[in-house]
């Protein structure tokens, strides 16, 4: 059993770059597929059909960077040069995380339900509304993680990588709530499995920290 | 080697960022043409109200009053066909509350003579389309249940 865990660690590390493009793009294609047999084949295409599937898939790249980050701790990898993985899912996921809002307001407001925050409420309802917001609210954020360039060295810094937690517990509670996908199809289980494989991620991380690194 | 390395990394993220904009540009595009279509549907059912003197062939034709039944696993049926002019009545024989409306989910502004007021279990209502096309619909308090009403000339 030690020597199969240790098998896969060496296979991890020796074939790493594959391994990190492989948990993206079967993440990524689950959540293409699940839209595509969900919202994307009722009715005609129309933007509010389109903007859910840029949602699943960024949950998904961003599960992405917390599994892979684990999987180089556990396998002990260590990186030569960039990781271009990294960098390109890292592009992707800013893309969709700013579209997946802006297709689903230009659509709200070509309907004459105005303007964020009063035309989620007025689309959604007094409840499902809060649920919008919230998820509004983890976009900005993750928005804040960009300024990484310049402030990660900053003390401060460690509160932006938890509120990125935050916003991904967020995420997924605004998902559950408000998702097709996420609680009406066979992806209903693979969304819950990314939630609990992100928990163990978590604390396993937190562990390694505190096993690892100097304290902050 | 970092710098070829940089250099692949905003090319592929281009390309992806393009292929992204490429397909909202083509629904966009796509939402156009149909809206057109529409619009030309309507005109010629306009036109063909002003000229009575017209075989009134397909009067006769088509289905006839539908009833859309609303049951705890959904709609009955997912696919329906009625005649423009002629009644819809949807059914809530579920437990739960329905809000009969057009698609698309929230802003239901596909076909909005679909668009009912929330029908309490046991509770009816009826509407008459007039516009020709195949319209889809859900409940917007449970978006995953859906259906398409066909209205034929």
């Amino acid at each position: 059993m030690k020597d199969e865990g240790n098998d896969m660690k060496t296979w991890v590390r020796n074939n790493f770059s594959l391994a990190e493009w492989l948990v993206g793009g079967i993440v990524t294609t689950l959540a293409v597929l699940a839209w595509v047999f969900g919202t994307g084949s009722s009715g005609t295409l129309s933007l509010l059909k389109i903007f859910p599937v840029f949602g699943l898939v960024a949950f998904g790249l961003m599960w992405s960077h917390y599994t892979v980050g684990t999987l180089r701790r556990w396998s002990g990898y260590e990186r030569r040069g960039k990781d271009i993985y990294w960098a390109v899912s890292a592009g992707l996921v800013l893309a969709l995380i700013i579209l997946h809002p802006v297709l689903l307001n230009i659509s709200l407001v070509e309907a004459g339900l105005g303007l964020p925050t009063s035309s989620y409420f007025a689309a959604y309802g007094n409840v499902d509304g809060w649920f919008v917001v919230l998820g509004t609210i983890a976009l900005l954020v993750f928005l804040l993680f960009e300024l990484h360039r310049w402030f990660k060295h900053k003390k401060w810094w460690k509160w932006i990588e938890y509120a990125q937690i935050v916003a991904m517990t967020a995420i997924f509670v605004h998902g559950t709530w408000l998702g097709n996908e996420t609680t009406n199809s066979w992806y209903t289980v693979v969304w819950w499995g990314l939630a609990l494989t992100l928990l163990f991620t978590w604390v396993y991380n937190w562990r390694y920290d505190k096993a690892h690194l100097p304290r902050r | 080697m970092e710098r070829r390395n940089s250099k692949t990394i905003w090319i592929i993220a281009t390309v992806v960022v393009a292929a992204l904009l490429g397909v909202v540009a083509y629904v966009l595009t796509m939402n156009r043409q149909t809206a057109s279509t529409t619009t030309t549907n309507t005109t010629q059912q306009k036109t063909t109200e002003q000229q009575p003197e017209a075989p009134a062939a397909d009067a006769t034709q088509g289905s006839q009053a539908v009833t859309i039944t609303f049951t705890d696993e959904g709609f009955a049926t997912k696919n329906y066909t009625v005649s423009a002019g002629k009644e819809v009545k949807v059914e809530n024989n579920s437990s739960m509350q329905l809000q009969f409306s057009s698609d698309d989910h929230p802003t239901h502004t596909e076909e909005t003579e679909l668009n009912l007021a929330v029908l309490a279990p046991g509770e009816s209502a009826s509407f008459t389309p007039t516009k020709v096309g195949a319209w889809s619909f859900h409940d917007h308090l449970h978006d995953q249940y859906t259906g398409v009403l066909t209205v034929t000339e």
